[in-house]
């Protein structure tokens, strides 16, 4: 019975980072381990850690089990393959019209963007110091011209 | 070519993904999407749709990070992935709340004609908020962090759900198989 309880709270409290073993502190990590979320350096250490360690090798066996059990138990529902391909057809057909609107939408931001870009080389071009310019460089040429 | 040269003139270079690489993405999680909608309406035509209006009500309110998506900056590949992450999560959490509103909609007269509720019966008799907790962790194999992002539960709260849900799962299947 207490193996039971012991069993059970290894995999009630470990996710919660709860001490569960009084035998070793590593025991804690054994479900973590198991369902990939710990970190790439904690994963290495119980790595090395699981190969001389009876006790955590133990927990290892007993919570894979305990696995496999949950992932027998929750469903995956897949598609047969005619009715796959119906579905993915709709979500393709689907994804096409928002590519193409959010296409349309940039087409209509580029061409906003161009007139303005027009209209700021506009005004720069005939901006009151650029047109002093040009009457300036003209009254030179005229000057050259006729003399 | 004159407005080519203006467009780059005007937004840098622009790299625009390609309609099928776009697609693909969609295709790709698509089938994800429906098992977890699967979860909440256990009859295919229904989890379908729940994926369909998921997809067409994130592309409507995330206008702004698909058009980000369908054109790419070429300094910005690191954002695309971090786009694509941000999308994934977008879809997930529509899939939860309109296949929570779907199932309070049938309550529960869907019929079981695929046989998966009586296959999978200890997880369908879970509640709602226990079942999305453990199939998004140890079904599609989703981290804490993107669970709690999904569900828009803190990341304790959904260790606590999760944790308590493996012991229900495996305590049901004890008892029947006796171990
Ligand atoms: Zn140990």
């Amino acid at each position: 019975m207490s193996c039971s309880l012991q069993r059970d709270s290894l995999f009630g409290v470990t996710p919660l980072g709860l001490e569960n073993s009084e035998s070793c502190e590593k025991a804690q990590f054994i479900v973590g381990y198991l369902d990939a979320s710990l970190s790439p350096k904690k994963l290495t250490e119980i790595d090395e850690h699981l190969k001389g360690c009876d006790i955590c090798y133990g927990q290892m066996l007993d919570s894979t089990k305990k696995f496999n059990t949950i992932k027998r138990s929750v469903p995956h529902c897949k598609l047969k393959k005619t009715e796959r391909d119906h579905f993915l057809e709709e979500v393709s057909l689907l994804s096409k019209q928002i590519y193409d609107k959010s296409k349309g939408n940039q087409n209509l931001v580029i061409k906003k963007q161009k007139i303005e870009f027009f209209k700021k080389m506009m005004s720069f071009l005939f901006s009151r110091e650029l047109v002093l310019l040009y009457i300036f460089l003209g009254m030179v040429v005229s000057i050259e011209f006729w003399f | 070519m004159k407005g080519y040269c203006l467009n780059r003139l005007i937004k840098g270079i622009i790299i625009t993904v390609k309609e099928s690489d776009f697609v693909s993405f969609f295709k790709k999680y698509s089938l994800d999407l429906f098992s977890f909608s699967y979860i909440y309406v256990p009859d295919q035509l229904q989890a379908e749709q729940v994926v369909v209006d998921s997809i067409l009500a994130v592309s409507l309110k995330e206008k702004e990070l698909i058009d980000k998506l369908v054109k790419i900056p070429s300094t910005g590949f690191n954002d695309a992935k971090r786009l694509n992450g941000k999308l994934q999560i977008l879809l997930y959490s529509k899939v939860a709340s309109l296949g929570k509103t779907r199932s309070q909609q049938l309550n529960g007269s869907v019929s079981d004609q695929s046989g998966m509720k009586s296959k999978y019966s200890d997880f369908y008799s879970l509640g709602l908020d226990r079942r999305e907790v453990i199939f998004l962790k140890d079904s599609a194999g989703k981290s804490i962090e993107d669970i709690s992002k999904i569900l828009g539960k803190s990341e304790y709260e959904v260790m606590a759900i999760l944790a308590g849900t493996r012991d229900t799962l495996v305590n049901a299947s004890s008892h029947l198989q006796g171990f």
